[in-house]
This record gives structure tokens, C-alpha cells and sequence, in this order.
């Protein structure tokens, strides 16, 4: 083997562990998050198999915890697809924003492409900051972080999720709020002043969706302020 | 039918958010982005953060719990003004509200 393919394999190797430490945070969040669909997912008759499955199929919080309810409440199924599409479609944003801004080839975009839930697309957009290129061994390593915390979550919720969550009720709590402050940071180190007013207005419109009950408005809602761009001068 | 329902979801899930990654546009790509296309990111992050954390003081107010979610805020912010590092706030967070809960 080259030197330069030895360095290649290094910079690959480093760039991937760069990645699962930027997935760290993601990764503590989504643990107690799965744990809780997991257990969801027995207390209605689904094993701890067929939960992980649905985790590795659908891989969408939002998606699985509409599934759960649908099924529970006896929903039909063509209801159930079309909704879980609609849900869906506010990803397609996410690749538009990051494509001009990240590295990587055809397969590490597409592992990254198929782990690119909400938190994974904020960690990476925040790397991109301050102006930073992530490579494709980066995008995959913040992937696989979130991914492998998904999915082991929901094997250990489906496992043991009531007996553990009751003997552990305020630590789950305390964990639960992980996604919460890494949403704190990942604004916090977005905002600029040239993007204040539009982060503002983005942040009123989604508030008004969820205090006037339509939670599910509240991301696309938000994105409607950024058409408002370079209309001020 | 359930697991007919669970592809469907995910392949449409897996092309919403692999598609626009994947497809270039060459010299499209290349040209300078358009205003609202930079402001997107900022925009969507924070409509984000805002459902994400919203419903969590929401939720705290209601149960009980508004000490603890105040003390994992306040824990997180005092985090990123002194590191500016996401990860080291989600940990400070989590943090800051066990040990407001336990007060």
C-alpha cells in the first residue's frame, strides 16, 4: 500500500471518529427517546425484533410515535401511509440546505442520506458554520452515532422498558432533556446578526403553530421565513 | 398490511432525504446561493429548537417540573457562552436538570 493510501485511510479513520463524537450528543438524546417507542412498541404486542425493524425501515421518531397511536387506535392502513408520507416530506429541505455545504462521495452521502433525521441534519448544518466542508467519513460517523443509538434503544426499551423506567423514572427524565439543550446549542451557535430578525420570526411562527395545536406546522411554518431573505435591504 | 404500511413510510422517508443530497445540479451548484437558500438552515434550525423546546417548558409548567427544565436551560446556556460546544451543553443540560429536580 501507497503512502498517500495509507494517509488516505487515516484521514478517512480520524474524519469517521471526528463524526461519532459530533453524534455523541445526538446519540444521548436518542437513547431514552427509542427506549420509550421501544416499550411502546411491547405494551401493544410488537416484539423487540419486529420494534428494531420498524426502527431500521422508518428511522423517524415522529414517524414511529404516529404509528404506534394509529395502530393502537385502530387506524386504517392506507390513512397510515398517507400521513406517514406527508410527515416525511419536510426532509427533502434538508438535503436541499446541506448539499451545497458538505464533502463526500455516492455511498458515504447515501449512508448519511439515510440517517439524516432532524438532529442529525442540525449537528451537520451547525458544523457548517463556520464555513467548515464536513467530509463524507465525518457525515457517515455522526450517522451511525444517532443510527446505532436508535436502534439499540428500542431494543432495550422493547426488552425491559417498564421495569426499568420505573426504577429509574428521574434519570430517564433528566435524559429526556438532551435533545432540548442540544437544540439550545445548535441555535445558539447559528445565530448571527445578519440572520437575527429572520431566526426570530422563524422561531414566532413555529411557536404559534404549537400554541395554537398544530405541533406538526411548526418546522415548515418556520422555513417560510427564510423566503423573506434578501427582501429587506 | 402493517408491514406494508412501514415500508411504504420508509421508502418515502429514505427519498425525501436522500434525493436532494444526491442530486447535483453542475453549474448550478457552483453559483453563489440564493438569499433565502442561506437563510434556510438558520430558519429551519430554529423552527426546530423552538418545537423541540417549547413543548418541553410547556409540559414542565404542567407537571410540576418548571425548576428542573429552568435549571437545564440555565445549564446549557452557561455551557455554550462558555465553550460554544452543543455537546458539552446537551450534557449540562441533562445535567442542570437533575440536579434542579432534586432541589
Amino acid at each position: 500500500m501507497t503512502d498517500a493510501a495509507c494517509e488516505q485511510i487515516g484521514d478517512r479513520t480520524s474524519g469517521a471518529l471526528a463524526g461519532l463524537r459530533a453524534g455523541f450528543p445526538v446519540m444521548l438524546g436518542y437513547f431514552p427517546v427509542a427506549f420509550a417507542f421501544g416499550a411502546s412498541a411491547a405494551a401493544i404486542g410488537i416484539t423487540s425484533g419486529q420494534a428494531a425493524g420498524i426502527s431500521a425501515v422508518m428511522y423517524s421518531g415522529a414517524n414511529q410515535a404516529f404509528l404506534i397511536g394509529a395502530i393502537a387506535t385502530g387506524m386504517p392502513v392506507a390513512l397510515i401511509v398517507l400521513i406517514g408520507v406527508a410527515l416525511s416530506l419536510r426532509h427533502i429541505l434538508y438535503g436541499i440546505v446541506l448539499r451545497r455545504r458538505i464533502g463526500g462521495g455516492p455511498g458515504s452521502l447515501t449512508f448519511f442520506g439515510y440517517g439524516l433525521t432532524d438532529e442529525v441534519f442540525a449537528t451537520a448544518l451547525s458544523r457548517t458554520a463556520d464555513g467548515t466542508r464536513p467530509s463524507g467519513a465525518w457525515l457517515a460517523g455522526l450517522a451511525f452515532a444517532a443510527w446505532s443509538s436508535w436502534i439499540t434503544g428500542t431494543l432495550a426499551g422493547a426488552l425491559a422498558g417498564g421495569a426499568l423506567r420505573a426504577a429509574n423514572a428521574g434519570l430517564a427524565d433528566a435524559l429526556e432533556f438532551a435533545l432540548p439543550a442540544l437544540f439550545l446549542g445548535l441555535v445558539w451557535v447559528s445565530v448571527s446578526r445578519r440572520m437575527l430578525a429572520l431566526m426570530l420570526l422563524a422561531g414566532g411562527l413555529a411557536a404559534s403553530c404549537i400554541l395554537l395545536g398544530a405541533p406538526q406546522l411548526a418546522i415548515p411554518a418556520g422555513a417560510l421565513a427564510a423566503f423573506l431573505a434578501g427582501r429587506r435591504t | 398490511m402493517l408491514w406494508l404500511a412501514v415500508a411504504l413510510i420508509g421508502v418515502a422517508t429514505l427519498l425525501a432525504r436522500l434525493l436532494p443530497l444526491l442530486w447535483r445540479n453542475g453549474a448550478k451548484d457552483q453559483a453563489r446561493a440564493p438569499a433565502w437558500l442561506d437563510a434556510l438552515g438558520p430558519c429551519l434550525l430554529t423552527a426546530m429548537g423552538v418545537a423541540v423546546l417549547l413543548p418541553e417548558g410547556i409540559e414542565a409548567l404542567t407537571t410540576g417540573q418548571l425548576l428542573a427544565f429552568l435549571g437545564g436551560v440555565a445549564a446549557a446556556a452557561a455551557a455554550m457562552a462558555w465553550r460554544r460546544d452543543p455537546g458539552l451543553a446537551a450534557i449540562a443540560g441533562v445535567a442542570g436538570w437533575w440536579l434542579a429536580s432534586g432541589i
